[in-house]
């Protein structure tokens, strides 16, 4: 059956190849734009008119969220399936010569508290009766402290780790309610986290996003246990 | 010999019972303007609730980037023959492992300082600075003697070999000296 399917980040990227995925499995999708200056959404618009929504959203700015939620609510009865998938990286260097404070600030509010006010801003069309509930978040392995070998930079991984322990909090909240969750590290992936279309890194976003499809749409056996899956379907520690 | 130490971050009723303690036993508490052995951080977010954003974003500019500046301001003050010890007081709670209710949102900027003092750890361990991570299960427990003897005390070190130190892990421990996963 059909999905309908919110994405956020989705104007490239990760989120732009998850959003022409489940397109072609013949899913709506309501895409969040952040970008202004960038087409792609706009020329796959032009060949899903009736399954594509474009819908303006800065997850940073819960009031952009809220403007969102409210242009959704007028298209669909029913979110099935919120992707959290906006995020940005930097850094604020080395201990010793910290620089750029601020920008901790915005990637937190952006990687972090952005999830977390999606999910809360969205809950209602999620609730409805018929609706799938699956809340599936993109994280990053540079959350995991148990297996961190980084020594500076800080900032990207602290909100990776912060948007694991709040994915862990929604977990406990809203699992008894007949959530499930996906929590996913997509590899190191060639996208623009740089600004610009990266040449390093192991694997296309679009080669990424066929195993993240998988993962968010079938059923588990353990609904009731919260794991961080990369695109090998490997098991993350956090 | 008596070191000189730093007490930073939230200035609770916990710090100020470990301020006490380390007095009495004659530890010299400074400011910052002399050479220091250890600087013990405090890390205890305000309460907040799952759509406070604002709230989340203050306690992560006070704690998790506090917790860097905090850092990047005393280094130069820990000199070549100094202990070079850096000190984290915690909750358990910010153990991303153990959470299985939702009640404190605030451990959100809690476990995100976790990660902030492993990429220190990372960074600094191999200039000889040790660690110590001491989580509470309240700060309203009585068990500040527990972190300081923990802060204090020494452990494990090989020089020639990271087989048999502990010094060069990096944990969480309770009053009990249980170690508890990230
Ligand atoms: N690339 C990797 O190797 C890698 C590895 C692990 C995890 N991840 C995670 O994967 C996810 C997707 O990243 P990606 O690699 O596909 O990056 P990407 O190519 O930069 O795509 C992310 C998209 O999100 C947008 N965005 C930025 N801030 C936003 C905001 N406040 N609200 C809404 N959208 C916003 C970006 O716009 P701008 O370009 O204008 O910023 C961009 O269009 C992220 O969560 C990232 O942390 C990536």
């Amino acid at each position: 059956m059909n999905q309908t399917i919110f994405i956020t980040g989705a104007d490239r990227g990760l989120g732009l190849a998850l959003t022409k995925d489940f397109l072609d499995r013949g899913d709506n999708v309501f895409a969040g734009q952040f970008m202004e200056d960038w087409n792609e959404l706009a020329e796959l618009k032009l060949l899903y008119q009736e399954h594509l929504f474009l819908i303006p959203l800065d997850v940073s700015d819960p009031e952009s969220v809220k403007a969102a939620y409210h242009l959704v609510e007028e298209k669909t009865d029913k979110i099935d399936m919120l992707i959290n998938n906006a995020g940005i990286s930097g850094s604020i260097g080395d201990i010793t010569c910290l620089e750029n404070i601020e920008r901790g600030m915005q990637i937190f509010r952006t990687n972090c508290l952005g999830p977390l006010c999606m999910v809360n801003t969205f809950l209602p069309l999620m609730m409805k009766k018929n609706a799938t509930k699956r809340l599936c978040f993109i994280s990053s392995e540079a959350g995991s402290i148990s297996v961190c070998h980084r020594e500076d930079g800080f900032v990207y991984p602290m909100s990776k780790t912060g948007l694991n322990m709040a994915v862990k909090l929604l977990f406990a909240d809203l699992r008894e309610q007949g959530f499930t969750f996906r929590l996913y590290n997509p590899g190191w992936m060639r996208s623009y986290m740089s600004g610009k279309k990266s040449v390093v890194g192991k694997i296309e976003p679009e080669e990424s996003s066929k195993v993240a499809i998988d993962y968010f749409t079938k059923t588990l056996k353990h609904e009731d246990v919260l794991k961080m899956l990369d695109n090998n379907n490997m098991v993350w520690p956090f | 010999m008596k070191r000189n130490i730093i007490l930073a971050g939230k200035k609770n009723r916990y710090m100020k019972r470990v301020e006490t303690m380390l007095k009495k036993e004659g530890y010299n508490i400074i400011s910052g303007a002399e050479e220091t052995d250890i600087l013990i951080f405090c890390i205890d977010p305000d309460e907040c609730s799952k759509n406070d954003y604002s709230g989340l974003l203050h306690d992560y500019q006070l704690y998790g980037l506090g917790l860097l500046c905090t850092i990047n301001t005393y280094l130069p003050l820990f000199k070549e023959n100094s202990l070079k010890r850096l000190c984290f007081l915690t909750t358990l709670h910010s153990s991303i492992n153990h959470v299985s209710e939702a009640d404190h949102w605030e451990r959100i900027v809690a476990a995100s300082c976790n990660m902030a003092i492993r990429i220190l750890f990372n960074r600094l361990n191999r200039e000889g600075f040790t660690f110590r991570v001491f989580g509470v299960n309240d700060f309203a427990e009585d068990s500040a003697s527990y972190a300081i003897e923990y802060f204090l005390q020494d452990r494990s070190f090989e020089v020639e070999s990271d087989l048999h130190s502990d010094e060069r892990r990096l944990v969480i421990r309770d009053k009990y000296e249980h170690e508890y996963a990230w």
